[in-house]
């Protein structure tokens, strides 16, 4: 277990708050009772505070590695007992032959006599926190480690599938293969390596490239259509020139995606239109497709993305876009106006 | 023609450089390799115009093998992922491409090459080309309205576009401008000559903008301008 200087200190203030406080509102009552044996009592505080510390480590730091987290728990328990046995009869030891004698008390002060009993629970009870305290702060700690570990194993894994040089390395390769041979093949591995950068790189950032995010649509339409059965009738219009302005990414795609997952279906007629036009500084997105009949589980799972893509317009364009959706028996309509400047 | 020769560990990647190459008319891909020594070896002897070269090699990286070489041999780097375009940026590469590299990148690349490859050459003096946001940028020298120095870096003002911000000091930038129509006349002002338009007390006028007239170049300006 690695030990820094943060731990270190936490402890420290933990133990002065619990030791050093008692004494000194005890202290005084103590020294109003009977001034000789106030240097007696520092002397008793002292000897507790010891036996609280070592039985505190004692657990802590070896009895619940070794047994309680290894399951052993009669080991545990038996040990624990033979050490608090063995501090008390260690701490007894020490009282016997000094001479602070209990039984030398009552005979200085009566008062005295009532708070023993009381000491002794008081002490009693800190070992007992002590114990418990130990066995918690060690659970938390595993827990906590747990938490942790498991956190960074899901975050490698993530890495390990997405590893981007080897990625890209071989849909290069991909596309050396197909491209004298086949340019159809490479130009479709090309987009969708454009569209895979496009979502591992450029969407970390805040705002990309109006045109990219365009380009990213363009792609992503080029390679729905590979999958469209003749029963579609898609239009895509988009402006040529594009002015370089930023946009927040990913918020135009949802809309897309949207109608091809919503509106094919091979079995009836399908029609998409869409379309992507600037005007000065706003620009303008607008996409249609007649509803198909689709399975419910298959359609259940999309809302997501329109409803996230809202918020997002909100936080990011709030007063600066006209979000218009229109969703009709046959038809859902939506148009998206932004000001980017 | 520019002489090109072609740097990378996969073959596969060399195809797609060649079969690019064949397209184009501008280049001359004169040879590949996959093992960076042996393209440091063939360039001693017989020095290249442009390499195409792969960033992440085991053997080398690009930008080591990038740095042995002579001056003005003109760099575009390819790499499969894009964290190295601030590197190639500074160690003055033509351009990055990503792969896989499609015929429209590849196109710009090369143009950008060819342009460069004539302003080196002398060919071209009616440009300069400055580097910024991680690329070569060509700026037509009558296009320049004035350049303004800052901190570390300066500013050129274009006409019709957005102005460029380059880091380089005002010396290397009057040095790159060979004097020619152009005069420094403040610690942080240069200024195309012929597009002065007037000049009142201390003061420069260029359209609506204000220039002033820093002391220690005020007598070669004067000198100039009275001529």
């Amino acid at each position: 277990m690695k030990v820094n200087r943060f731990i270190i200190s936490t402890h420290a203030l933990v133990w002065i708050l619990l030791l050093v406080i008692p004494y000194v509102s005890t202290d005084q009552v103590f020294n109003a009772l009977d001034p000789t044996s106030d240097s007696k009592y520092l002397l008793l505080c002292l000897v507790l505070s010891a036996v609280l510390l070592t039985i505190f480590y004692f657990n802590y730091l070896f009895l619940i590695p070794k047994y309680l987290l290894n399951r052993k728990y009669w080991l545990y328990f038996s040990f624990l007992l033979l050490a608090i046995v063995t501090v008390v009869l260690l701490s007894g030891t020490i009282f016997y032959f000094s001479d602070f004698n209990p039984a030398t008390f009552p005979t200085t002060n009566p008062i005295i006599e009532k708070i023993i009993p009381v000491i002794i629970v008081n002490a009693l009870l800190l070992w007992l926190l002590s114990i418990i305290s130990s066995i918690l702060w060690t659970i938390y700690n595993r827990l906590k480690q747990s938490e942790s570990e498991k956190l960074s194993a899901q975050i490698a894994s993530l890495k390990s599938q997405i590893n981007p040089h080897f990625l890209f390395n071989t849909l290069n390769n991909i596309y050396a293969i197909a491209i004298d041979t086949s340019p159809r093949a490479a130009d479709m591995v090309d987009k969708l390596s454009e569209m895979m950068r496009y979502t591992m790189r450029d969407t970390q950032q805040d705002f990309v490239l109006l045109e990219d995010e365009i380009n990213y649509i363009s792609n992503y339409i080029e390679l729905q259509k590979l999958r469209l059965d003749r029963s579609v009738k898609l239009e895509y219009i988009c402006q040529d020139d594009i002015p370089a302005m930023r946009i927040a990414p990913m918020l135009l795609v949802p809309f897309v995606e949207n109608a091809f997952k919503h509106g094919v279906n091979s079995e009836q007629k399908s029609h998409i239109r869409i379309g992507i036009s600037m005007n000065k500084g706003e620009f303008q997105l607008s996409v249609v497709n007649n509803k198909v009949n689709i399975q419910r589980e298959i359609a259940e799972s999309s809302g997501l993305g329109i409803e996230n893509t809202k918020h997002r317009l909100n936080l990011i364009y709030p007063a600066k876009h006209l979000l218009v959706i229109n969703d009709t028996e046959k038809e859902f309509f939506v148009s998206l106006h932004i000001n980017l400047q | 023609m520019i002489n090109a020769i072609a740097i990378d560990d996969e073959p596969l990647a060399l195809t797609v450089i060649e079969s690019l190459c064949a397209k184009s008319n501008v280049i001359q891909l004169q040879k590949t390799f996959t093992q960076p020594s042996e393209a440091l070896r063939h360039l001693r002897k017989f020095p290249a115009d442009l390499i195409f070269c792969d960033i992440q090699m085991p053997a080398m990286t690009g930008i080591n093998l990038v740095r042995s070489l002579q001056q003005n041999t003109m760099v575009i780097f390819t790499t499969a992922f894009s964290e190295y375009a601030v590197v190639s940026y500074e160690l003055n590469a033509i351009d990055y491409l990503l792969k896989p590299i499609n015929q429209k990148r590849f196109t710009q690349a090369i143009n950008k090459a060819q342009e460069y490859f004539e302003y080196l050459n002398k060919k071209d003096q009616s440009s300069i080309f400055v580097r910024a946001d991680f690329s070569l940028i060509k700026i037509p020298l009558a296009d320049i309205l004035y350049i303004e120095g800052l901190a570390d870096y300066l500013k050129i003002h274009i006409k019709d576009r957005k102005p460029i911000v380059a880091r380089m000091p005002m010396k290397d930038m009057m040095e790159k401008l060979h004097a020619g129509d152009f005069i420094r006349v403040h610690r942080s002002f240069i200024l195309p000559f012929s597009k002065i338009e007037a000049v009142r007390g201390t003061t420069i006028y260029i359209g609506d903008k204000e220039f002033p007239i820093g002391r220690t170049y005020a007598d070669e300006f004067f000198n100039r301008y009275s001529h």
